[in-house]
């Protein structure tokens, strides 16, 4: 379902402008391969220059594009994401979440075997579990609201 | 999910030999909005209604009605 509206020829221009910007970014990323400087050991090593740059860029990026792609929704489009932002994503949390406690209880394994079964990747499953969660309560939202409306 | 107003849309759309897409355009608004508008399912905002009966040459009130 295509809900997004006539975008203005501006707003049209500046995401084609961010686009060719994304595709100077991959090649400084690709191409400035020197060590960072001034990285905190702490850290580990230094990833290259390049890498940095492309994920910096690339966080700009997505935040440019989603801002000029949620002016391009109308009202309804807006109001469906909004929606489904809340109630979706918070049943999808609430019911991903008791489902993911559940399963530990019963003695299910939330990693894969090959997995180390570390604290660390612990937390990260249950983020994960917990994303994927919302992701589908909100999807599922997002359809009922435009299937109530047909 | 019905809305506690009844619309003029559909028939003021007609009028015109207009497709819901045509109006969608129009409004700046995607067809599935017209739909649910058309239907009653949606209400629009203020600023969008203000905009349908500028479109139409027609006050609000005789598009929307309670």
């Amino acid at each position: 379902m295509n809900t997004a509206t006539t975008t203005t020829a501006a707003d049209r221009k500046t995401m084609n402008d961010l686009a060719v910007g994304l595709g100077a970014l991959t090649v400084v990323g690709v191409s400035a391969t020197a060590a960072t400087p001034f990285w905190p050991s702490a850290w580990g090593q230094a990833p290259s220059i390049g890498v940095v740059v492309l994920a910096a860029g690339l966080a700009v990026f997505l935040a440019l594009h989603t801002l000029y792609w949620w002016r391009s929704l109308d009202e309804a489009a807006k109001e469906a994401h909004k929606w489904a932002w809340w109630w979706g994503g918070n049943l999808g949390f609430i019911v991903g979440g008791a489902a993911v406690v559940i399963a530990a209880l019963n003695g299910v394994h939330l990693l894969p075997a090959r997995v180390p079964h570390t604290d660390a990747a612990l937390i990260a499953a249950g983020l994960i579990a917990a994303l994927a969660a919302q992701a589908v309560g909100y999807t599922l939202a997002w359809c009922v609201w435009w299937m109530a409306r047909r | 999910m019905t809305s506690e107003f009844v619309n003029r849309l559909k028939v003021c759309r007609t009028e015109r030999n207009w497709t819901q897409a045509d109006l969608a355009e129009q409004l700046g608004v995607s067809r599935q909005t017209v739909q649910a508008l058309e239907k009653g399912r949606y209400d629009p905002s203020l600023p969008l209604a203000f905009r349908i009966a500028r479109l139409f040459g027609r006050p609000i009130a005789t598009i929307f009605v309670q």
